[in-house]
């Protein structure tokens, strides 16, 4: 049969030839060898040959690669982690588990880490021991305290979880307002539009499994959004374990994962999907077939109808480039399959209309008869019974402290933002802090502007950083290094991101012992609250961070339910450690909202002049990217996530229709936007929406290990300073791009 | 004695490592080897035990290209990493691969396979392996012993399905990454062919563990056996045995939407695919 | 405390010269010791005998299970081989010096051998009752593949190539 030829063919081209040379340097060589003598290299596997005791033990633990901290269990003989893989019990995943945690043990066994405290010496970075190190930082903030406390900023690149808020708690007993929310994901925006449509701020959770269909509005949902094992669960049940197929429709402008597991994909062009959003709500509306119950109370009802009554079918069509005739279509599908789950997530919000995208789909929801409904759709994230520590008391001095103005300006000209990253840089040179502490944050390059970032941290006297690998931050800036143990040595919660209706909470138990001179930055925390004294060691009561943990996970303990109930506190929580993770024993129940409608939307903002720089430029995260934590991991660049982008892979996808003339698929291009360039492969790409370029994040490290630097470029250099107006949040798809041949 | 019960002799090694006379004949053997000769080992007498046929059935509908297959079996099969030297495109060792198929009409959208070996029960690659090094175990695997393996390559060039990866170099893992191997998996050094095992070796210890129970494994046991199986979180690799009408994949593959690859070549591949369903 | 055990491999087929174990064990006179009606087995020492890959060598915690206390020899005398057990009881490494080493491509669980096929310690081990000093050669027959396979045809186990490696 023909096709069978062809299919081997395809098969014998697919796989011998799977790569688009990438612009990179290699930086691993193969080992010395005469090619003419055979290997006497004998198959060996480190202490297969030495079996006097041969200790095999599984350890049950959460992963941290990325914020869904799924449950895991890892083997380890001989006190090395050797496997990771799910695990069966957890409710996040269910034994499934993603390329991300599986990688954790290349981070885990990363051979270029922080082996021990480093201070700056010149261009250097020289042992020092945690002494040393602990006395340098405790003198210099507790000299801080006495002049001016609000000189101390703190940038956590976590958003959730007990280290986060321990270094948040410090903050406010230190009495200094500038703790950053250091984190890349546009959460923050999506809390935000949850807050000001149903006053509650924070991600919402899916109700996906009975739900008759998802609408994913540009969402990243295999890729970026850090929910990949769970929409690989949910989407595969959907499509075959229900007696009526559910669907998954995906607008988006690339053939990207969503789209693939779409069985619609709605081409549509980038940051468009609100305008798809509001042509459904008017093709609801203007039909008067919507769920009534959440809408006609809603507040600002008739200025929403005036906002989707002018997003015809024709001009849906003409901003996102699809088809008029299947607004309606798609609106009465989607009303006869009801509940749907509208999902606008941190992908979503990329773009500088990311906050009323995001409204819309709530809007939309809610039309849909799909907010707080218990067969399906979004719903406000369940929370688990934990306790909260004690609120620490302030003095004076904290008080006065924290009176001061943000250097972020969150609250004030973003009014409904937290913490803000994007205005930083101009913030910190203008107004450089004495210290800076760096948790999980590598703006050096993981942010907009890198250079401008350093630039800003070299001014600010003592920079600190507790990452557990040389990233660019602290190669370029860092003064002191107090490197944090990896998540496989660290004991700690796992909080995990809202996803699921079921409350999880999952502990993270060292499976190893640290393998270098690591200390948990949680640990450092109470080390340096109990250094500076009273009142701020008061607020921290507690030996070590393992007491302040478990004194709120006693919350579950009280709660008597769910998956652990135990009559003693230490029964229940040795039970909570075995087992890793408690779970509710039911899916949350829905709870009464209150639906306040959005009254505008506008099409993404693009910075530059369309004449000069007539394309735009998405900046996506790729598979197994994540929070960018994964570029010292290779397992995370062998993947092959979409068509014609193979492995170890950082090209610039275009239309064949809009690349440079005569341009072929792998030549060197240039790709120059009003803030920088870079000259990297192109791709030609006939899938993915005209005038747009994708070019993934994660490339370009000049540090981080050997497996991380020299590969790729940095996409973020071509960003301006890219920030949403209200929120605060960073964007990633907000320039205006060329592209032309490099010789 | 028949020349051919004197080269099988000659092939079966008395001792765990050939000389490196033996190994200069091995390979100028090569050379002359019309056919190859089953090696004495393989056929020689079993434990009498239930006789299974595994095999795995992907659900291409279940499937959502999330990777964690391919790398669960680098993980769990220590397949060394090269990096993007353009020397080695194409060629890193990969065992379970991911293979984007482009569309065969106007207007279709790709589609992604994840592609194991198929251990084919009619496998061509062990008709032409000069030395033995790859043969059908009884209950349906396609082994491959890496100790035998003389780097001549004909396997790779028999296999329909380009499966085989070869060791273009010897795996330079640094003292911190070596570490994290698994003991229960050897290395292949420089010149030897490698291909997925279907885990043989997480099959072969459930066995022993079953035995020491005196039971059989079950079905359920087996089904999320190897590790792709076991991590993927869309339950769309499931593995057991064939010749078990009640077990899953049997079930699985009489579905009408299995399909095997290349069927018409007569491989008898055993891997099914149950074809994607654009509903 | 528990000490971590670490074996020093030696790279030979056979030992060539005798290693210097740091504790010279006697497993005539262990084996011959009545506890309350029983004998030592020998899974109470290599705990992995019948039911995982390796058999092991014991940790210094299983000695101290009766050496934590001097064992006096025949006529009520101190022994100062056996004093050695308590003065190695202190933080650190203890090793056995391994004098048998199967390459890592092999596969010989003793789980199959003895937990499934049932053969006896002394099999493959020989006479252990008559071991006064720590073994040169604990395992006397199987050095060579071949050895394995003619045990394997004897007895009718499989000898496929995946059965014994990895």
């Amino acid at each position: 049969m023909s096709t069978n030829d062809q299919t081997r063919r395809t098969i014998l081209a697919g796989l011998g030839a799977a790569l688009v040379p990438a612009c990179r340097r290699a930086s691993w060589s193969p080992p010395e060898q005469d090619p003419t003598a055979r290997s006497q290299v004998k198959p060996y596997v480190p202490g297969a040959e030495s079996y006097a005791t041969y200790e095999e033990r599984w350890v049950t633990s959460s992963c941290a690669q990325c914020p869904a901290a799924c449950g895991i269990r890892v083997r380890v003989v001989e006190g090395r982690a050797v496997r990771i893989e799910g695990n069966l019990e957890n409710p996040i995943n269910r034994g499934g588990i993603g390329v991300r945690g599986l990688s954790g043990l290349q981070a885990l066994y990363d051979p270029d880490r922080v082996t021990q405290p480093l201070r700056r010496d010149g261009e250097r970075l020289v042992p020092v021991s945690w002494d040393d190190a602990l006395s340098t930082l405790g003198a210099a903030l507790a000299k801080l305290r006495e002049q001016a406390p609000e000189q101390l900023l703190v940038m956590s690149g976590l958003e959730r979880g007990f280290s986060h808020e321990l270094l948040a708690r410090f903050c406010r007993t230190f009495g200094t307002p500038n703790f950053v929310d250091g984190s890349p994901s546009h959460t923050a925006a999506l809390a935000r539009a949850m807050e000001l449509s149903l006053g509650v701020r924070d991600v919402p959770a899916y109700g996906a499994e009975n739900a008759g269909a998802i609408l994913s509005l540009e969402a990243g949902l295999f890729e970026d959004a850090c929910r990949s094992t769970y929409f690989a669960r949910v989407t595969a049940s959907m499509r075959r374990d229900r007696s009526r197929r559910a669907r998954l429709i995906h607008a988006g402008p690339t053939f990207d994962l969503a789209a693939y597991n779409a069985d619609r994909w709605l081409h549509i062009k980038p940051g468009t999907a609100g305008a798809l959003a509001l042509g459904l709500c008017n093709a609801l509306l203007r039909d008067r077939t919507y769920a009534h119950e959440l809408v006609d109370r809603a507040r600002g009802l008739a200025e929403f109808r005036a906002l989707a009554a002018a997003y015809t079918p024709e001009r849906v069509a003409a901003i996102t480039g699809c088809d008029a005739a299947l607004v309606d279509e798609l609106a009465r599908e989607l009303w006869e399959r009801r509940p749907v789950l509208v999902i606008a997530d941190e992908r979503s919000l990329a773009f500088s209309n990311g906050l009323d995208t995001a409204r819309v789909a709530i809007a939309l929801s809610a039309l849909l008869g799909s907010i707080e409904n218990p067969l399906g759709g979004l719903r406000i994230a369940p929370t688990t019974p934990m306790r909260a520590w004690e609120e620490p008391a302030l003095d004076d001095v904290a008080r006065r402290g924290l009176a001061t103005a943000r250097l972020d300006g969150a609250g004030r000209e973003f009014a409904g933002a937290r913490s803000v990253q994007g205005t930083l840089p101009d913030a910190i040179v203008a107004a450089p802090p004495a210290i800076a502490l760096l948790h999980h944050a590598n703006p050096v390059f993981a942010r907009a502007q890198p250079e401008r970032w350093r630039d800003a941290l070299a001014a600010v006297p003592l920079v600190v950083s507790f990452s557990p690998f040389v990233d660019e931050t602290v190669l370029a800036v860092a003064d002191l290094v107090l490197p944090d143990h990896t998540y496989l040595e660290r004991l700690e919660d796992a909080t995990p991101l809202p996803g699921s209706l079921r409350a999880v909470a999952g502990v993270r138990k060292p499976v190893v012992t640290p393998l270098h001179d690591t200390r948990a930055t949680t640990e450092v925390v109470l080390d340096l609250a109990h250094r500076l004294g009273e009142p701020i060691a008061g607020a921290f009561p507690w030996r070590t961070s393992r007491d302040a943990f478990e004194e709120r996970w006693l919350g579950l303990h009280a709660a008597a339910r769910g998956t652990i109930v135990e009559t003693s506190p230490r029964a229940f929580l040795d039970r909570f450690y075995a087992q890793g993770f408690w779970a509710d024993d039911a899916d949350a129940a829905p709870v009464p909202v209150e639906l306040a409608l959005p009254t505008t939307w506008s099409e993404p903002r693009w910075d530059g002049d369309a004449s000069r720089f007539p394309l735009v430029l998405v900046a996506y995260h790729p598979l197994g990217h994540g929070d960018g934590s994964g570029a010292n991991q290779p397992w995370l660049r062998n993947l092959q996530a979409r068509p014609g982008l193979g492995a170890w892979t950082i090209a610039a996808s275009i239309s064949p229709h809009d690349a440079p003339p005569g341009v072929h698929d792998g030549d060197r291009v240039r790709v120059a936007s009003p803030h920088g360039s870079l000259v990297l492969a192109v791709h030609l790409d006939p899938r993915i929406a005209r005038g747009c370029v994708a070019i993934p994040t994660g490339g370009g490290h000049a540090a981080y290990g050997r497996w991380a630097r020299g590969f790729g470029v940095n996409v973020m250099e071509l960003l301006g300073p890219a920030v949403a107006p209200e929120t605060g949040a960073s964007l990633s798809c907000t320039t205006r791009v060329r592209m032309e041949v490099v010789g | 004695m028949s020349l051919v019960r004197w080269f099988t002799k000659l092939l079966a090694p008395e001792s765990p490592e050939p000389s490196p006379a033996r190994r200069e004949f091995l390979r100028a053997s090569a050379a002359l080897t019309v056919a190859a000769a089953i090696p004495a080992a393989a056929a020689a007498a079993t434990r009498p035990h239930r006789r299974r046929h595994w095999g795995m059935v992907i659900d291409l509908d279940r499937c959502s290209g999330c990777n964690a297959c391919s790398v669960a079996c680098r993980q769990e099969n220590n397949i060394p990493t090269y990096d993007a030297d353009p020397k080695f495109a194409g060629a890193r060792p990969e065992w379970m691969s991911m293979l984007w198929q482009e569309p065969q009409r106007e207007g279709g959208l790709p589609a992604l396979l994840p592609l194991p070996c198929m251990h084919c029960a009619d496998p061509p690659c062990t008709k032409v392996c000069p030395v033995g090094a790859t043969y059908k175990d009884p209950d349906g695997i396609t082994m491959q012993v890496w100790d035998r393996c003389i780097g001549c390559r004909y396997c790779m060039v028999a296999c329909p399905y380009s499966r085989r990866s070869f060791n273009w170099t010897d795996p330079a893992w640094s003292p911190s990454e070596v570490q994290m191997l698994n003991p229960d998996v050897a290395t292949r050094p420089r010149g030897v062919v490698e291909k997925c095992t279907f885990c043989h070796h997480r099959i072969r210890k459930l066995g022993e563990e079953a035995a020491l129970q005196g039971r059989e494994p079950t079905d359920a046991e087996c089904q999320r056996l190897p590790a792709c199986a076991a991590a993927c979180p869309a339950s769309a690799i499931t593995f057991g045995d064939l010749d078990d009408p009640e077990s899953r994949v049997s079930e699985l593959a009489r579905s009408p939407r299995a399909m095997r690859l290349l069927e018409h070549l007569g491989t008898e591949p055993s891997v099914y695919y149950l074809e994607k369903d654009r509903g | 405390m528990r000490c971590a055990i670490f074996i020093v491999l030696v790279a030979c087929r056979g030992p060539t010269r005798a290693p210097e174990q740091p504790i010279a064990f006697d497993h005539a006179l262990h084996l011959g010791i009545d506890l309350d009606g029983r004998k030592l087995a020998c899974v109470d020492c290599h705990a992995g005998a019948e039911r995982a890959e390796h058999a092991g060598l014991p940790a210094l915690r299983d000695c101290l299970r009766c050496h934590v206390r001097p064992q006096l020899g025949a006529g009520g005398v101190p022994n100062p081989r056996e004093a050695r057990v308590r003065e190695l009881a202190v933080p650190g490494p203890f090793r056995w010096i391994q004098v048998t080493k199967n390459p890592g491509h092999v596969y010989a669980p003793h789980r199959a051998h003895v937990g499934i096929a049932k053969l006896t310690c002394a099999e493959c081990h020989g006479d252990v009752t008559t071991w006064r000093a720590p073994p040169t050669q604990p395992v006397e027959r199987l050095v060579r593949m071949s050895e394995c396979i003619s045990c394997h045809r004897q007895h009718g186990a499989p000898t496929t190539c995946g059965t014994c490696h990895r």
